[in-house]
């Protein structure tokens, strides 16, 4: 009963605010011009599936998101294990990463297209860089923190440095590796779009960039939806694979 | 003696609440050559002269422009042809009052410049090339997609890519970018240095006599302040005449409101033919920018 009973609820708390957003526009609240309503963009979302329009924009933003976020959790990982692991690489390389860290990534999108013109590479940097803090955070603070006990057993037990690495930190830090991929996750879709739409590159982005310059508000929310849906879809995912890959943790208390 | 008086105080009483009573406007601008008879219609109270209380404000980039006129920041705001169909397309109720400039053929401030080296001699060599736009959907890249249509280079044939103008000579010069739509004095700048050279002047071969930018306001604004259109128009068209005969004092006043002064300059103009629009519109059909026919003698303001 209590299983479907929440979700439901949620559902019905969206369907809510759908209903409120209709009201708001068919009142004519803010100019139909620039607030259309939700039956509206649902229409032009729609046309657009049923057009076959979508897919090569969506399939695009979806592949640069993908590959950015993969190549920023395999460097965040790697990085964060670096860190966490040796005195030295935290000597030598934090005092860098937390000068970089700040950086916002769209700032470096020029950069970007003088060393990758105008391209997918270009892209995936991009997102790869603005991407990376929260694994490698995430992957830091898992190698450093593990159970004094744990570390003490490993003493005992004269585990060697690889065996250790594997058989206690990388269990250790792996809540904490998931938990920071899902945060990178959202910043690579967001990243994808604006490197979109700063870069030009076809996309879901640029759809939205010249949806809004041509006074085609339908469209805009409709590039809109879709990037939320985007959004929920990948989250489900990434939290039904935590679940999977932290099975051996149990339920949480 | 006194009565003279009397009937001068009393003019001059009559007179100023007259004056105080101009329709006020709002003008939003970008920052171009294409606009120096706005500037000097305000130094000059050109504007004043022919009864109109207009504020100049600049606007970042053009395609803000329009929702400010919608919202009722401005009253007048400066668009292009594809811009206004795009809007009435979306329901916004602009229409064009007033023509501001014009790219003649013989006279080309835009152009396609291509990369030294580049083997571009035609539009149909830009068949896989990567071609830099100050910025997608506007009037100077569709005209551009245009002339490669008339060339039968298909759309899906090239890459457009967003550069701003100050940029694109850099990207041109490090081989990211194959051609660059530009202007002056951009384009002098990469054709004199040897970074670039002139492909083709595509505007003036796709339209000879082309409307450049023009001035729109809401139909209901327009409506209701026919004097303030009639005394916009009057007073664009007299500092249109004076910019003609001053040309160095004209100068001056484009550097005080642009910062710069430009080397070339466009056509001034200030009136909007039916055949302007309709020349768009038809482009516009025909690249797949506008979904249907737009009836464009509801967007020119009589």
């Amino acid at each position: 009963m209590k299983r479907w009973a929440q979700p439901a609820a949620a559902a019905l708390f969206a369907a809510a605010l759908l209903l409120l957003w209709q009201v708001l526009a068919e009142r004519q609240f803010i100019s139909p011009v620039f607030f259309p309503s939700p039956s509206r963009t649902l229409a032009e979302l729609y046309r657009e599936v049923a057009q076959g329009q979508i897919w090569a924009p969506l399939e695009a933003t979806a592949y640069r998101m993908f590959c950015g976020w993969a190549l920023a959790s395999l460097a965040g990982v790697l990085l964060g294990a670096a860190i966490g692991f040796s005195r030295a690489a935290r000597d030598y390389l934090e005092p860098l990463l937390d000068f970089m860290r700040p950086l916002p990534a769209s700032a470096m999108v020029p950069v970007a297209i003088l060393f990758f013109g105008f391209s997918n590479a270009m892209t995936i940097a991009v997102i790869a860089f603005g991407a990376v803090w929260p694994v490698l955070l995430g992957s830091l603070h898992g190698f450093v923190s593990i159970e004094p006990q744990l570390a003490d057993v490993a003493a005992v037990l004269k585990l060697p440095r690889a065996q250790a690495f594997a058989k206690i930190a990388v269990p250790n830090a792996l809540p904490d590796v998931l938990a920071g991929a899902r945060v990178g996750l959202a910043i690579s879709l967001i990243l994808a779009v604006v490197t979109e739409m700063q870069a030009s590159q076809t996309g879901l982005g640029q759809n939205i960039l010249l949806a809004q310059r041509s006074f085609r508000s339908p469209e805009l929310y409709a590039g809109v939806v879709t990037l939320g849906i985007m959004g929920f879809a990948i989250n489900h995912a990434i939290v039904l694979l935590e679940r999977r890959l932290l099975r051996w943790r149990g339920a949480p208390a | 003696m006194n009565r003279i008086v009397i009937a001068a105080l009393v003019t001059a009483l009559a007179a100023a609440p007259a004056a105080a009573q101009n329709p006020k406007a709002n003008i939003g601008y970008i920052g171009a050559a294409d606009f120096t008879p706005l500037f000097v219609a305000k130094d000059k109270g050109l504007f004043d002269k022919h009864g109109l209380d207009a504020t100049l404000t600049r606007a970042q980039i053009a395609p803000n422009v329009g929702p400010a006129i919608i919202s009722g920041d401005l009253q007048i705001g400066m668009g292009t042809g594809p811009n206004l169909l795009h809007a009435a397309e979306g329901g916004l109720p602009l229409v064009a009052i007033a023509g501001a400039s014009r790219m003649k053929k013989e006279n080309p401030i835009a152009g396609l410049v291509g990369r030294t080296g580049a083997p571009i001699k035609a539009a149909t060599d830009l068949r896989g090339k990567t071609i830099a736009s100050p910025g997608l959907n506007t009037m100077l890249t569709e005209m551009l997609e245009k002339w490669l249509y008339d060339h039968k280079v298909a759309r899906n044939e090239y890459t457009l890519v967003e550069v701003v103008f100050p940029q694109q000579h850099d990207m041109l010069k490090s081989g990211r970018i194959d051609a660059t739509i530009t202007i002056e004095p951009f384009r002098t700048k990469m054709t004199s240095d040897g970074t670039g050279f002139n492909i083709a002047n595509y505007v003036g071969e796709v339209n000879p006599d082309l409307l450049a930018v023009l001035w729109m306001s809401r139909r209901d604004w327009a409506e209701k302040n026919p004097a303030a259109v009639r005394a916009f128009r009057a007073a664009y068209a007299e500092a249109i005449e004076w910019c003609r005969s001053n040309p160095d004092e004209a100068k001056k006043i484009q550097a005080k409101y642009l910062g710069f002064a430009s080397p070339v300059n466009p056509d001034y103009g200030v009136e909007v033919k039916l055949s302007d629009m309709e020349f768009f519109e038809k482009v516009g059909r025909e690249l797949g920018k506008l979904r249907g026919p737009v009836d464009v003698t509801k967007l020119v303001w009589k």
